[in-house]
This record gives structure tokens, C-alpha cells and sequence, in this order.
């Protein structure tokens, strides 16, 4: 159970993706969100059950996988890579599970929609499921945003906040993601990993309206603190599809797959469990 | 005492052997991060009548470790079927302990005719995904290492850690726990993936489970709750409960006298 090894996936677009337990009999595919990387899936990857191969992806933009030019960073343009990925990875006899957290929770019900075929569940963490004309401005902002240099690894690590920064994450959890969040910059100075194109500036396609026509299990969980996805939001996408499951994880924020890996790690496993 | 040893799957298998040989056998089975001695204060009390076994399963006390993680109930249930198969000694009463106990559950409802009977002391049918992920939690961490063999005794708890026990049993349990390491340090003997557990879920097979069964349920601890213990009893074909009173989980550490009488009036109905 050790691991995590690295591996590149040279697609249409070259993605590098984290693998735990090679050996585990049933794939499961973790996605991050806007901003993140697949190390971000760690904590929880690691408390995974042992019958379970882990992958977790640097998409697009993100982590150690290629930038996109021109920018093509839509939920379908996700949707696609994860297509392929997913497509790429799987097994004789092993049709792999797809779980996103925020932004790779929206390009994973994409996913689900244009290509259920190739999953045999999914899961959505924390997603967005309603559109408003704050959550655009908010996105908007984030792509105004100029990009921070930092003179050195320490500044940087001990200036690196979450997005929103809220929720009871352990220190060691955070330090962790941020040594895997940054890169040097072209003049010796220490940036955040990942192309600031890659904020698409809304959340790209009608998330409601996505969960309806999906046909595959579908898991969606919800932090009991989000304000990005609400409680009515995320009932009223569970009872517009029999598919679709929602479970609430209590006393979590937005970031719930760093601030309670184990609650995140055992949801998923029973999920997995009831399907598989 | 005796120890034995077995060949399961590959693993050679530590059994303690406390006497009554040429009588119908009786295997002990401990719970998940302890060992056989768990039972040296039950399992002497029934050699006059059987023949008292009490097995390090793998990874534990002094049975080897699989080379690649595999502590599944799987793999357990099918190192009980190897030493049973082959050990000469004819079908057991098997008594499990905590995850111990699963085991036996989950090898009592496939393998019919190899054995007598059976108990399972303080363990629900199904684990809940939760407490299987929160024991994760801890196999990644290094094991403690002490210095002296006397500093991790002092420092040895029982998982969970409540207990009505006398301190002289705490710490005969804490003198089996603990190996020196080559640089001279002491360390807990488990291996520590062992923490990393895979169970069946066998509520569904405790109808298959025809031989005698005992459930046991423990005054103190929370682990199996009476109107589990009744609902697992009212499945089983021949299933009947049992409730120990003043002890936690530990049972046989802090109870042991009430643990006997209980297991003696439950095998005396056997003949």
C-alpha cells in the first residue's frame, strides 16, 4: 500500500497522474479542482480501501500536465481528457469509477452525461449546482487576478491560502499540498502550479441540467458548511434523477476532502461497495 | 506450553498449545493488533475436557507476514481452512474475539462440516465503513519503539483502551506484545498493515451458519449492542446469546471466570 507512483498519460494532451495499489481489482479516478492538482486526493487516497487501484489526475493546466494553447479549459474540454483517460486506464472487465471534487466534480458530471458508458459510477464532491450572477463575478474576479511571485520556497508556502480559505484542515495536510501547489518561475521566484487561463470565468455549462440526463449511478456529496453547494441546490438535483444519491458530510466545508479524508474515503468506499 | 506450527498459504502459523491432546479440539482466535495469549487466562481452564488451542493469526504475535498486503477476511477465513484442514485434529469449536470473531463468522457460514460449534465474542456481523477507514488511519504511522523491554510494558495499552483487568494480566499481555529490534530497541510485534483491513459483510450468511452458535455480548462495551447481539441471534439457526457482565471489550482479560462459565455452560449442551 505504498506509492503514490507517478505516470504520464501522452493523449491529445500530455496529462501526468498519481497511481496508488497498481494491484487493487477496481479502478477508481479522482479529478480535482480549479486550481489544485491530484495531490490534492492524497489524504484520501491513501485511506482508500485496499481492493481499490487508485488514480488521481493532474488535469489540464493543472499540477504537472501540459497547458492548453490556445486556452481550452471548459467542463466539456475536462470532460473529454477524463474520456480518454479513463478510456486509457481501464482494465479487461474493470469499468473504473470517476469522482471530482468542485470544478472536476462539474467536468465529471459532464462526463457522466457524454460518456457514462465508460464508468461505472460517479461521484461529485462539493460542486457547484446553481449558477448566479455572484458566483460569476466571483469567478470572474479569480481570473483577474494578477499571478503573485513569491522570492523563495519558504514565502511561498507559508503565504499559500485555500479557495474559499475556510475550514479545519490539519497543518500538515495544508503544508503538504502547498510543497506540491508551487513551481519556480522563469526569473528563480516561486509561483503557484498551474495556467491562469485555466479559470474559464463561470462554471461553463448548466450543472442542473447536466445531473438530469445522466444515466449512471451517481453519488453527489455535499459539506454541511459549503456555500458552494447548497442544501435546497443539492436535494432538488437528487430528486430530479432516481440515479443520484446525495450525502452529506457534517461539519465539513468546501474543502472537505482535506479538512475530513475520512469521512470523503469511507463515503466513497460504500458507494463503490454498493455498485461494484 | 506447547507451541505448534502450521503452513497456511504459504505463511507458517504460530498455535499455542495448552494441553488436553487426543480431545476434541478447540480453537481460540484472537482480535485485530493482539495475539494468542489473549486467551492464557480461558483457554487452560477447558483442557481437561478438549484440547485447547489458541492461534497467532497472520501478521500477529509470532505468525509470519504475508510478503504483500493481505488481510482481508479473505485471507484469514482461508488460513483458518488450511490449519483445520490439516492439522489431523477433526472439526473444532472455534471461539473469535472481536475481529477475530468476523473471522469465525465468516468461516463458520462456509464450511459446515468442519466444525462443532462456535462463538463470537463482541463483534457485529458488519463492520461499518467508517471505523474500517479510521483504523487506516493508523497503518501508515511508524510502530513506537522503546528502549527497554520495560518502558514499552509501561507503555502498552489494549485497543480499545478500557479495561477492568488487574494490572498483573495487563502487563502478561504487554511482556507478549513487544520484540527487540536488531539495533536493540523494542517494538510492537504486529505488522502494522494488518490496521488495513478488508471485511465481509456477513449478515446475509448467518443463516448458513448451522452448527451451535453463541453470541457474546459484553456489559461495557459499545462494540456490539443488545439488540444487535438479539438480531444476529435471531438469524442464526441455532444461535443463542450470552452477556457477560463487568467488563469492557477485553472481556477475557477483565472478566475471565465469567468469560469460562459462560463458554463451559454453552459447550456442556453440546454432548
Amino acid at each position: 500500500m505504498s506509492g503514490p507512483h507517478s505516470h504520464i498519460y501522452d493523449g491529445a494532451v500530455r496529462l501526468h497522474y498519481l497511481e496508488w495499489n497498481p494491484a487493487g481489482r477496481t479502478t477508481v479516478i479522482l479529478l480535482h479542482g480549479n486550481s489544485a492538482n491530484a495531490w490534492w486526493w492524497e489524504p484520501v487516497a491513501r485511506l482508500m480501501p485496499p481492493g481499490l487501484r487508485i488514480l488521481a489526475l493532474d488535469q489540464r493546466g493543472h499540477g504537472d500536465s501540459q497547458w492548453v494553447r490556445p486556452p481550452a479549459y471548459s467542463p466539456l474540454d475536462y470532460a473529454r481528457d477524463i474520456a480518454a483517460f479513463t478510456a486509457h486506464v481501464a482494465r479487461q472487465g474493470d469499468k473504473p469509477f470517476v469522482v471530482g471534487h468542485s470544478m472536476g466534480g462539474i467536468s465529471t458530471l459532464a462526463f457522466a452525461r457524454d460518456h457514462g458508458e465508460l464508468a461505472r459510477g460517479v461521484a461529485a464532491v462539493d460542486v457547484a449546482i446553481k449558477s448566479s450572477k455572484g458566483r460569476d463575478r466571483y469567478i470572474r474576479r479569480l481570473k483577474a487576478l494578477p499571478t503573485v511571485t513569491y522570492p523563495d520556497l519558504e514565502t511561498a508556502q507559508a503565504r499559500f491560502r485555500l479557495m474559499p480559505d475556510e475550514g479545519a484542515v490539519a497543518p500538515e495536510i495544508l503544508s503538504a499540498i502547498a510543497h506540491r501547489s508551487l513551481a519556480r518561475t522563469d526569473d528563480g521566484r516561486w509561483t503557484l502550479k498551474f495556467d491562469r487561463e485555466s479559470f474559464f470565468g463561470s462554471d461553463g455549462i448548466d450543472v442542473n441540467e447536466t445531473i438530469k440526463a445522466i444515466s449512471i449511478p451517481t453519488l453527489l456529496i455535499r459539506a454541511e458548511h459549503s456555500r458552494i453547494m447548497t442544501a435546497e441546490a443539492a436535494a432538488a438535483a437528487r430528486d430530479s434523477n432516481p440515479h443520484v444519491r446525495l450525502v452529506e458530510i457534517p461539519a465539513a466545508h468546501h474543502h472537505v476532502i482535506l479538512e475530513d479524508p475520512v469521512a470523503v474515503a469511507s463515503t466513497l468506499a460504500e458507494f463503490i461497495a454498493q455498485i461494484k | 506450553m506447547n507451541e505448534r506450527r502450521f503452513k497456511a498459504n504459504g505463511l507458517v502459523l504460530n498455535c499455542l498449545d495448552y494441553g488436553g491432546a487426543g480431545k476434541p479440539p478447540m480453537l481460540f482466535v484472537h482480535g485485530g493488533s493482539a495475539h494468542a495469549h489473549w486467551w492464557d487466562f480461558v483457554a487452560p481452564a477447558f483442557c481437561g475436557d478438549y484440547h485447547a488451542l489458541a492461534l497467532d493469526q497472520r501478521g500477529h504475535g509470532h505468525s509470519e507476514c504475508p510478503p504483500e498486503w493481505g488481510y482481508g477476511s479473505e485471507h484469514y477465513v482461508s488460513d483458518l481452512e488450511q490449519v483445520i484442514d490439516t492439522w489431523g485434529l477433526g472439526a473444532p469449536i472455534l471461539i473469535g474475539h472481536s475481529m477475530g470473531a468476523h473471522n469465525v463468522l465468516a468461516y463458520a457460514a462456509r464450511n459446515r462440516r468442519k466444525l462443532r460449534a462456535m462463538v463470537a465474542i463482541d463483534v457485529p456481523p458488519d463492520y461499518s465503513q467508517r471505523a474500517v477507514t479510521f483504523l487506516r488511519t493508523f497503518a501508515d504511522k511508524p510502530s513506537r519503539r522503546f528502549e527497554s523491554l520495560e518502558a514499552a510494558v509501561k507503555n502498552f495499552r489494549l485497543l480499545p483502551r478500557e479495561t477492568l483487568a488487574r494490572p498483573e494480566i495487563i502487563e502478561h499481555m504487554a511482556r507478549h506484545t513487544f520484540k527487540q529490534l536488531p539495533d536493540g530497541n523494542w517494538t510492537h510485534k504486529l505488522d502494522r498493515r494488518t490496521l488495513i483491513r478488508e471485511p465481509l459483510a456477513v449478515w446475509d450468511s448467518l443463516k448458513e451458519i448451522h452448527c451451535p452458535a453463541l453470541i457474546v455480548k459484553v456489559s461495557d462495551s459499545p462494540v456490539l449492542s443488545v439488540e444487535m447481539a438479539e438480531k444476529m441471534v435471531a438469524m442464526l439457526p441455532h444461535g443463542r446469546l450470552v452477556q457477560i457482565p463487568d467488563a469492557y471489550h477485553h472481556v477475557m482479560l477483565d472478566n475471565p471466570r465469567a468469560l469460562i462459565a459462560a463458554l463451559k455452560s454453552f459447550v456442556a449442551e453440546l454432548e
